[in-house]
């Protein structure tokens, strides 16, 4: 193999390295949550007991949604260099996140009275909605650094890349939701 | 070129005539079989042995073949030929590989499982329960009412069937002359059969023991009781006297 | 002082580590009195947790990020020279160097467990550990060997060859690169603490409900497999990101040298599958710590779903042991053949159905678990299906042997010694995907020698191959070779001879895991017992050549093989940019025999 010197123009740029990073992370995370899921089935079949708070799990879903469609909002503003815009969306993102914790924090509370954690059920509620928001907690953590950096003026219309890996990620956290939910609340 | 091949050739042959003699006749590496489901295992285990010599032959012999043959002294002063594939070899390889697959899956594979199973749904001349716990055996006669801590009696030639269950962690349970395993595991009832084919006992072959086979803690290896397999009239009599017994 | 300066960020991680353990304690305690759970598991679980990001942190894991935020210029201290490998440092060339190191130690610190064994089961009654200690002895073996299998090559050799060899200049992400080693000791501490917290008795698979109701050591073990597992998986991410992003210009993927290819081929398997592990890890955790009922059959748990958890990932964990085994062979078989790779397309192609196939065969570990049957032949016929792909890389190596110019230098000589034994490890694994012959063999000394012919004479053997051969360019300097032959010699035969014989007292009806058996098993337990100790001295050579050439071998020049592929292009050892002039790449890695090809400049040896 011969070597020539040239300047060093890698394949890739430092960019799409860490959008590669970052999808490579993702679908090793996917394998967590199907291990999860799997598991609920695995142990319970599609039982489900009757004393899940339905209403407020419908809600905080559709609170997470929504937070996903502001993250994504902010995301948007920041390509246009819209600063403002951009930290509105993503301090929203923060609030709908914190709203969704509460609601879960609320369910537990509620899940300790009906199917505590020594209950088969309650042991797969808990480390679901818990292995869940543990993410949720990450995320948004993340997403609070990045209105820091935002006010630094870090990010602008050519580079966001901390917006856009961080929104990313906050999606994946979403769609991860999207199919706990339906497989604690809905199965049956 | 031709000369190349003619020699490992033969040598592979020789080899492997060789040790397939020597398989067939000297080797005696498992335990006393002592049940029709051993026979079925030990047919299955030699089958492979068989199948697995040709191959292991083959690669080994052209190794060593090639290892002396196209040695260089030291340090090689000239590259080899630039040969990157040789698509018939791969072929032939590739396909081989998989008809060998192929068979090794059906028979002795698919066939040695069915076997088994057929012994299985049959209806079962015996019944026996053996529950584990850290770290002993309680075996249970359910439909005579005799339940016994410290040995497995068994009739000879009788279809045995054995629920096994544990009440605390995972235990296994493992007749090494019968070749029967299954493990024990809490909230679950497996099960397993086993037809002896000859009187034995643990005094005589340590094989004839049901030893525990699932690490289980600090008492797993000494999770063991003797096995006596009896005809059946010492059988009943056996059992007559353990019901007098309680 | 100022000459200690390296030692700085180790003893920064230490004083950290005792700081968060602290702290760790303090809401381990309070946490504990707040909910009333049992309280040493509680207090364990946050020791940790705190003490391991106090030991990162002082390590320096995240000096910079901190700096940035605080608003201090980032900078951190390097040492020079030899002097670097005991601190925090971001070049994959010294992280590759600290995990070999790590590695091999840990690896004769597993070989002095299984020695200790070998003591106790020279007698068949009571010997040297008896009941209390064996169990944990040999689970120790078991867990740091597979941690040496896993991540020795990958971790260690990959690290500092993989960058070189697709002409990069360093890793796609240096810093989670370093991360990924510094979570390595305190994993190591941590298992060999265990002892004192009572141990842990449930073998490296730690099946529950014995995992979940034994001493508090076991829970060490599973923050240990945990923490582990995050390293495998940020050391996935980072070699599958390098090789995709990185490549030097006119690297092609059809250029990749295949060692390149077994690389990301593993590190599919380690950043997906590991994830499925961490979770059994947890929930046996879990049903420790906070009360979970996962494995409690009594109240609706099933012991079985941690059997098909941990399998899903460590079925797949023995590919990510053999495959870079596999890639550092064909690797070495090409250059010391002076022939091209016989059918790198098919070897490519063959790698990559391993990989998909090794999610599907988990199975084939509980053909006597209980798990329904109709689950049996499906998984018997997939395991037996990877046999096909595995059996071209015996027809690649072979196929490159043929007709080449054999250079049987010790790196060689592992390589044969390899296709020797992995041969032997696979075939036997076919009567073992066998349900009818696994109901006997499983849980005997069978599965024992056949998992050790896969590991320790695949993977292990090309450990040591693979060292002797990349020793020249990490080091500069040239090994022994008389002793390297008779490590070679010395290991090859006592091996096998070794587990030859475990092979036949398997078979005889010994089980594995007990520290007493029938006495009639005795003779072969004591020759099994004699030939590891002469297996121990082997490594005599080994370690005593590998001191004495990196301090005074001969100095071996850039290439001392002559060998074609990118590592060697560079000066041994290799600049911190790694290429002097960034390379660019018009040809395929084995050019080997090709008309015109420029003898690649090489110094004689
Ligand atoms: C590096 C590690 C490694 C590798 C590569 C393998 C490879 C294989 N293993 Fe092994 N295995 C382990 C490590 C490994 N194993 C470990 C650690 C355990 C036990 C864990 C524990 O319980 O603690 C284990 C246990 C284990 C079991 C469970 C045993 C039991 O507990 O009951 C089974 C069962 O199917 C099995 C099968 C196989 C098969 C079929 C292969 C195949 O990949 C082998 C394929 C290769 C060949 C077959 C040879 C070459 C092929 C040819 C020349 C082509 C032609 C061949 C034929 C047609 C046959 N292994
Ligand atoms: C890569 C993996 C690997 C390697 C290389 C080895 C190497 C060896 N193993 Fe291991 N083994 C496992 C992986 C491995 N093992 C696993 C996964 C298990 C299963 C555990 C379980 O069931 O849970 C196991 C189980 C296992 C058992 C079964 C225990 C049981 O079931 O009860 C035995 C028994 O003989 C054994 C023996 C050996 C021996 C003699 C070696 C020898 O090859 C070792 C040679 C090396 C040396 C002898 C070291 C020499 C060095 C010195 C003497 C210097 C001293 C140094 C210091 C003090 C730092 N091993
Ligand atoms: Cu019971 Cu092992
Ligand atoms: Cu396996």
């Amino acid at each position: 193999m011969s070597t020539h010197s040239e300047t060093n123009t890698h394949i890739g740029n430092s960019l799409s390295l860490k959008r590669i990073g970052l999808w490579v992370f993702i679908l090793s995370e996917t394998f967590l949550f199907g291990a999860l899921i799997s598991t609920r089935y695995y142990l319970q079949g599609v039982e489900r007991p009757d004393h899940l708070n339905q209403p407020l799990g419908l809600v905080i879903s559709i609170v997470l949604l929504m937070s996903s469609l502001a993250a994504y909002r902010g995301e948007v503003a920041v390509s246009y260099n819209d600063q403002k815009k951009f930290r509105i969306n993503i301090i929203s993102t923060i609030i709908l996140a914190s709203i969704f914790l509460v609601g879960v924090g609320w369910e537990w509370y509620e899940a300790f009275q009906y199917f505590p954690p020594s209950s088969a059920f309650g042991t797969i509620f808990f480390t679901m909605t818990g292995i869940h928001a543990f993410h949720v907690l990450t995320g948004m953590i993340a997403l609070i650094i990045i209105v820091k950096m935002g006010s630094d003026g870090r990010f602008n219309s050519n580079s966001y890349w901390g917006v856009e890996g961080v929104v990313k990620y906050w999606h994946f956290v979403d769609v991860a939701w999207v199919f706990i939910y339906p497989t604690l609340y809905l199965v049956n | 070129m031709k000369n190349n091949w003619t020699l490992p050739l033969f040598s592979w042959v020789l080899s492997t005539v060789i040790l397939e003699i020597l398989a067939i006749t000297n080797l005696h590496t498992l335990p006393s079989s002592g049940s029709k489901q051993a026979v079925v295992i030990d047919e299955a285990f030699f089958l492979l042995i068989y199948i697995c010599i040709p191959i292991f032959t083959l690669i080994t012999v052209f190794l060593i073949y090639s290892v002396f043959k196209f040695r260089s002294k030291g340090r090689p002063d000239k590259d080899g030929p630039h040969v990157t594939n040789s698509r018939n070899l791969s072929y032939v390889w590739v396909i081989g590989s998989f008809i060998l697959v192929a068979f090794v899956f059906v028979h002795p594979g698919v066939t040695g499982v069915l076997e088994l199973r057929a012994e299985e749904k049959r209806v079962p001349d015996v019944v026996i329960q053996a529950e584990a716990q850290k770290w002993s055996w309680k075996i249970m006669y359910l439909k005579e009412g005799v339940y016994s801590r410290n040995e497995i009696v068994l009739p000879a030639y009788y279809n045995t069937k054995f629920y096994v269950t544990s009440k605390d962690v995972l235990h296994a349970f493992w007749i090494p002359a019968f070749r029967v395993k299954i493990d024990a595991v809490p909230g679950m009832t497996t099960h397993v059969n086993a037809t002896p084919t000859k009187l034995g006992n643990f005094d005589e072959d340590v094989n004839y023991r049901l030893q525990c086979a699932e690490l289980c803690g600090i008492g797993h290896a000494q999770m063991s009781i003797p096995v006596r397999v009896l005809s059946e009239n010492d059988y009943k009599t056996w059992l007559k006297n353990q019901k007098s017994l309680r | 002082m100022t000459q200690l300066k390296f030692l700085w960020p180790i003893t920064r991680g230490l004083i950290g580590a005792i700081i968060g353990l602290l702290v760790g304690l303090g809401v381990g305690l309070s946490v504990s009195s707040l909910t009333g759970n049992p309280a040493t598991e509680i207090n364990i679980s946050f020791s940790y947790v705190f003490a391991l990001l106090g030991w990162l942190l002082g390590v320096g894991v995240w000096n910079s990020w901190i700096r940035e935020w605080i608003g201090i210029k980032p900078s951190y201290f390097e040492a020079k020279n030899w002097q670097r490998y005991f601190g925090f440092s971001m070049d994959h060339k010294v992280i590759g160097v600290q995990y070999l190191v790590t590695f091999v130690i840990l690896f004769l610190l597993g070989g002095f467990f299984a020695l200790l064994m070998r003591i106790e089961l020279a007698d068949s009654g009571e010997g040297l550990l008896g009941p209390n200690y064996y169990n944990t002895i040999m689970s120790l073996h078991g867990i740091i060997m597979v941690a040496v299998a896993v991540a020795a090559i990958i971790g260690g050799l990959s690290n500092y060859v993989l960058p070189l060899m697709i002409g990069a200049e360093d890793v796609a992400f240096p810093r989670i690169n370093a991360l990924s080693f510094w979570i390595i000791p305190p994993v190591a501490i941590l298992l060999i603490l265990t002892p004192l917290f009572g141990g842990f008795d449930s073998g490296w698979t730690a099946y529950p409900p014995l995992s979940v109701t034994n001493a508090d050591g076991q829970l060490l073990f599973l923050f240990a497999f945990l923490t582990f597992g995050l390293s495998s998986i940020l050391g996935g991410l980072n070699f599958l990101t390098t090789t995709i992003c990185l490549r030097a210009p006119g690297m092609t993927w059809g250029r990749l040298p295949i060692f390149v290819w077994s690389i990301v081929a593993a590190s599919i398997i380690s950043v997906t599958a590991t994830q499925v592990v961490a979770f059994g890890l947890l929930m046996v955790i879990l049903d420790r710590v906070a009360g979970m009922v996962f494995f409690d059959a009594g109240l609706g748990g099933k012991p079985l779903l941690y059997e098909h958890v941990f399998w899903f990932y460590s079925h797949p964990a023995v590919y990510i042991m053999i495959l870079p085994a596999f890639g550092a062979l064909l690797e070495m078989v090409s250059h010391f053949s002076r022939k091209p790779l016989f059918g790198y397309k098919l070897v490519v192609a063959s790698f990559l159905s391993i990989t998909a196939l090794s999610f599907l065969v988990w199975a084939h570990h509980l053909f006597t678990s209980g798990m329904d049957e109709f689950l049996h032949i499906p998984f018997m016929a997939i395991t037996e299906l990877i046999s096909v792909p595995t059996g071209v890389v015996f027809l690649s190596a072979l196929g490159t042997i043929w007709r080449g110019k054999l250079w049987l230098v010790t790196p060689m000589l592992f390589v044969v010694g390899t296709v020797f034994n992995f041969l032997i490890g696979g075939l036997t694994g076919i009567f073992l995907a066998d349900v009818a012959t696994d109901i006997h063999l499983q849980d005997t000394y069978f599965v024992v020698a056949h998992f050790h012919y896969t590991m320790m004479g695949g993977e292990i053997f090309m450990l040591f191959g693979a060292i002797y051969y990349w020793f020249p360019k990490m080091t500069g300097r040239l090994y022994n070779e008389t002793l390297g032959r008779l490590h070679f010699i010395t290991m090859f035969l006592t091996y096998n001879a070794l587990f030859i014989t475990m092979f036949i007292v398997g078979t005889n009806g010994m089980n594995r895991r007990v520290w007493t058996y029938p006495e009639n098993l005795q003779d072969g337990n004591i020759l099994i017992g004699v030939f590891s100790l002469l297996l121990g001295l082997s490594f005599i050579p080994f370690v005593y050549n590998m001191v004495a050439s990196w301090a005074r071998g001969t100095v071996s020049g850039n290439n001392p093989w002559g060998a074609t592929t990118l590592e060697w292009a560079t000066d041994s050892p290799p600049p911190e940019e790694n290429f002097a002039h960034p390379p660019k790449v018009d040809e395929g890695p084995y050019t080997y025999g090709q008309s015109g090809r420029k003898e690649t400049q090489a110094t004689p040896i």
